[in-house]
């Protein structure tokens, strides 16, 4: 089938222009999606973590 | 012409009386005078066999003039003289078991039943099915020579 | 995913080990496999279905009727040989992303004794030949080539002639399920589990955020919390009673259909009880020209002997001459005469004397006769017998055509009696009662959810407007609470992307649909002829995924379309989503086609095969001679997108070989 990571791709002319940190978000959520068959439970965790560490790393920058 | 059978029997094989007694009791003949008749004028196999101790069917004076009749032509074609009675039943009883042995081998050889004893019955419920085919094959023979 | 090779081993009509290779590079990528009705096409087509996915059954087949998938020929010498019993297997050898895969799903079977085929599936393998690692695990497997193609979809590529049509109308509880398929096919699924996921973490925060505040604060995510919950119950339960509608409009179809073909079956009955009352008549008359047959007995014998009868008066006729009997006179009365030497007339006469003379051979004739008196007895006996079978044959042929006339009648009442049966079974006037009585049970159950479905719209309004309230009293709260900045960033973050998320599906979903519409409209607009080309303009694909046609009035027309046309709507709908799906380059996805050209008109196959391999990356097609003449298939080797050609040819009836067959050089 097509390219894995063509979804996101194809997904950001619909999320262009909203806060960076959303789109990063949302990106990588769906190419976690797309690259790996675990659980919403799963990915939850994981992507909950990421954005800890993201919103720390904004923080920090902005300090 | 045999007018006076007196107290003559007519004896068929042991092993076929079962099959006259089906056909009587299933109403496909009203006397056994007139199936043996019928049996008399089938064909029969060329070589005759021996039909052991043959066993008592019915008696002489039970069968119709008319059935005398065919009977004492067929004694009269094949000694070429008129026959006293029993002369003449005994050799109706060789031609009447071959005609029945005809019947169960070829005519009706899908249709019999096959006992231990050997005893031949046809296979119940099929009693008319073979009156059928004697019928259609007798209409067949009919049919074959023209007179 | 290409396939490269199929190889069967035992495999319906195929004994043996036999191997097809597929075209699959560059421009020569049709594979054009020809055989006549029964020589084994939808054998190959089950072998790709049963390597795939286990399919033992394809829809065609009638509902409960197994079909053996072992080679019969096979299975019988077995049985007379060792019986063991026998493996077949079909293997499947593919390229997908850059890989080289084999596929390898075998069983065993074994002629039992009461003459059924026990068969077990035994092996399913992938192996990977490009590292040599092999998954021998039932789900893994499955689950890899679910990944491949999702296999509510697999119809769109793997599909036979009689049933591309029906892709058009599905039926409504089936609608969901496809609409899952293409949208997994379109890889929509996995933008609805981000969505999900975003989702997930947003509750998990929220949570989080309340456990950790005080005072009013808490309070309102409290109330925020048990609206949000609120709404999304009502909303699932709006989505419950939707899905519930949907069955029970199903359902009142069903009950309509049913009753249709009841009304029907009361018509059968009628006819039943008319065909029964003529039955019991004629088997009365049946009965009775049996017992006028059977009576006739007692004169088959007599029949019988009839050409005996006629030989015997014959001979008796020549050995008594032509002499009759003087009936007034007895030997004894001419001895008398000739005694007294009178004559008859009274006359006196002496020994010398003409009279003398006569009297004296008449009485030796006389004499001779009397001693042939049981001849002459038995000639006028046969002649009487003779007599009364005179007419008789004919009335034994008239008894039995009478027989046979109502024999044939009887069969034939039977026959149409059993028919009626068939339609009547199952069904009575009762459950005509029961339909109407459910009928109207489903009808006030989906009136009902009419009322609560407005009901709980109008519940998760207003919640949503006590929802908005809230979130404000929250953010001044907020600003007041000065307390775990960073979680509330976080759930405002979430928040902000599930939104986004939503909208973002929504646009994506529906440029995915136009892009379907778009392509499907176009391939139509290629495929059709001319008059068809004037008659649908324009095609709609709905939220659902199914298709409607407008026409040049633009009016719904899809109702209105030939069986054709509707086969043309559904490949170029399959090739719609072949493109979409396969975003800028053709989807890496075979075409197998089993029968597709019988009802398409000669343009409309034409243009299929113009234009096919201009959107696909693999076609297989099995086709018929009629299908494929000499004249097709001169032409369509010519524009050299054939590479491959195999003719199926039997051998012996139930087995085929696959034989290779040349392809127009069109260089």
């Amino acid at each position: 089938m097509s390219d894995e990571a063509n979804l996101s791709e194809r997904l950001r002319p619909f999320i262009e222009g909203e806060d960076p940190l959303v789109q990063k978000m949302i990106t990588h959520t769906l190419d976690e999606v797309s690259r790996k068959s675990l659980s919403v439970d799963a990915i939850s965790k994981k992507m909950s973590r990421r954005l800890d560490q993201w919103m720390r790393e904004e923080e920090e920058g902005r300090s | 012409m045999i007018k006076d059978t007196g107290s003559l029997r007519v004896r068929v094989r042991p092993t076929y009386l079962p099959l006259y007694k089906q056909l009587l009791k299933s109403r496909q003949i009203r006397q056994h005078s007139e199936f043996f008749t019928t049996c008399c004028f089938l064909p029969g196999p060329s070589e005759r066999v021996d039909m052991g101790n043959i066993t008592e069917l019915c008696q002489a004076n039970s069968f119709t003039d008319y059935q005398l009749t065919a009977l004492s032509s067929l004694g009269y074609k094949k000694s070429q003289r008129i026959l006293e009675p029993n002369e003449l039943f005994e050799m109706m009883e060789k031609e009447a078991d071959a005609g029945m042995t005809f019947l169960i081998t070829e005519l009706w050889h899908d249709l019999v039943n096959l006992n231990q004893d050997e005893d031949v019955t046809l296979i119940p419920g099929q009693e008319f099915e073979a009156q059928v085919r004697l019928i259609k094959f007798v209409q067949g023979k009919l049919e074959e020579v023209p007179f | 995913m290409i396939i490269t090779q199929l190889t069967m081993h035992h495999f319906r009509q195929f004994y043996g080990t036999q191997t097809i290779e597929f075209a699959h590079d560059g421009d020569e990528m049709v594979t054009v496999i020809l055989g006549e009705n029964g020589r084994g096409k939808t054998g190959l087509y089950r072998a790709v279905m049963y390597a795939l996915f286990g399919d033992r059954t394809l829809e065609q087949d009638a509902k409960g009727k197994g079909v053996l998938l072992a080679n019969s020929r096979a299975l019988k010498e077995d049985e007379a040989g060792q019986h063991r019993g026998i493996e077949s297997s079909v293997r499947i050898r593919f390229r997908h992303a850059d890989k080289d895969y084999e596929l390898h799903r075998s069983q065993l079977s074994r002629q039992q004794a009461n003459g059924k085929v026990h068969e077990e599936a035994s092996e399913l393998i992938l192996i990977d030949h490009t590292d040599g690692s092999r998954i021998t695990k039932k789900e893994e497997v499955e689950r890899f080539i679910h990944d491949l193609l999702d296999e509510r979809v697999k119809h769109y590529f793997f599909f036979d002639g009689e049933r591309i049509e029906r892709l058009t109308r599905v039926d409504e509880d089936q609608k969901e399920e496809v609409a899952t398929g293409i949208r997994n096919l379109l890889k929509i699924d996995q933008v609805l589990k981000s969505r999900d996921v975003l989702g997930h973490m947003l509750k998990a925060t929220s949570k989080q955020l309340e456990k950790h505040s005080t005072g009013d604060y808490k309070k309102a995510l409290q109330k925020r919390n048990s609206l949000q919950e609120q709404i999304e119950e009502a909303k699932n339960e709006q989505a419950r009673i939707n899905k519930e509608q949907t069955a029970l409009a199903v359902r009142i179809q069903e009950i309509d259909n049913r009753l249709e073909e009841l009304s029907q079956v009361s018509v059968a009955i009628r006819q039943r009880r008319e065909l029964e009352k003529e039955k019991e008549g004629v088997s009365k008359g049946y009965a009775e020209a049996q017992q006028a047959l059977t009576a006739l007995h007692s004169t088959i014998g007599l029949l019988m002997a009839r050409d005996v009868l006629y030989e015997v008066k014959k001979q008796l006729d020549f050995y008594l001459g032509e002499n009759r009997l003087e009936e007034t006179m007895t030997a004894s009365g001419l001895q008398e005469l000739i005694h007294d030497l009178t004559c008859i007339c009274g006359r006196a006469f002496d020994e010398d004397s003409e009279e003398y003379r006569r009297l004296q051979s008449l009485y030796r004739s006389v004499k001779s006769q009397e001693s042939n008196q049981a001849y002459y007895e038995m000639k006028a006996e046969v002649m009487q017998l003779i007599g009364y079978l005179e007419g008789k044959e004919s009335e034994l042929s008239e008894r039995l055509s009478d027989l046979k006339s109502y024999e044939t009648r009887l069969e034939s009442l039977n026959y149409q009696i059993e028919q009626l049966n068939q339609q009547v079974t199952g069904s009575s006037e009762q459950s005509i009662q029961e339909l109407g009585e459910e009928r109207e049970a489903v009808v006030t159950r989906k009136a009902q959810h009419e009322v609560e479905f407005r009901r709980l719209e109008e519940e998760w309004t207003e919640l949503e407007n006590e929802l908005a309230k809230v979130d404000l009293q929250l953010k001044d709260l907020k600003v007041k609470s000065g307390l775990h900045q960073q979680l509330l960033t976080k759930e405002e973050k979430l928040k902000e992307s599930v939104d986004v998320m939503d909208r973002a599906i929504n646009g994506f979903e529906q440029d995915v649909i136009q892009d379907l519409e778009l392509a499907t409209s176009e391939n139509l607009a290629y495929l059709l002829d001319d008059s068809g080309r004037q008659n649908l303009q324009d095609v709609k694909v709905e939220q659902d995924y199914s298709l409607e046609v407008y026409n040049a009035f633009n009016q719904p027309f899809l109702a209105n379309i030939s069986q054709g046309q509707r086969q043309v709507l559904s490949l170029s709908f399959i090739t719609a989503l072949a493109q979409v799906a396969g975003g800028n380059k053709a989807l890496e996805m075979p075409l197998f086609m089993d029968t597709p050209f019988g009802r398409l008109s000669t343009d409309h196959q034409e243009n299929l095969m113009n234009f096919i391999p201009q959107i696909a990356s693999q076609w297989i097609l099995l086709v018929t001679d009629r299908e494929y003449d000499e004249t097709v298939k001169r032409k369509f080797e010519s524009s050299g997108v054939v590479g491959r050609f195999y003719r199926l040819e039997s051998t012996e009836p139930g087995v085929t070989t696959i034989e290779a067959g040349e392809v127009l050089n069109h260089d």
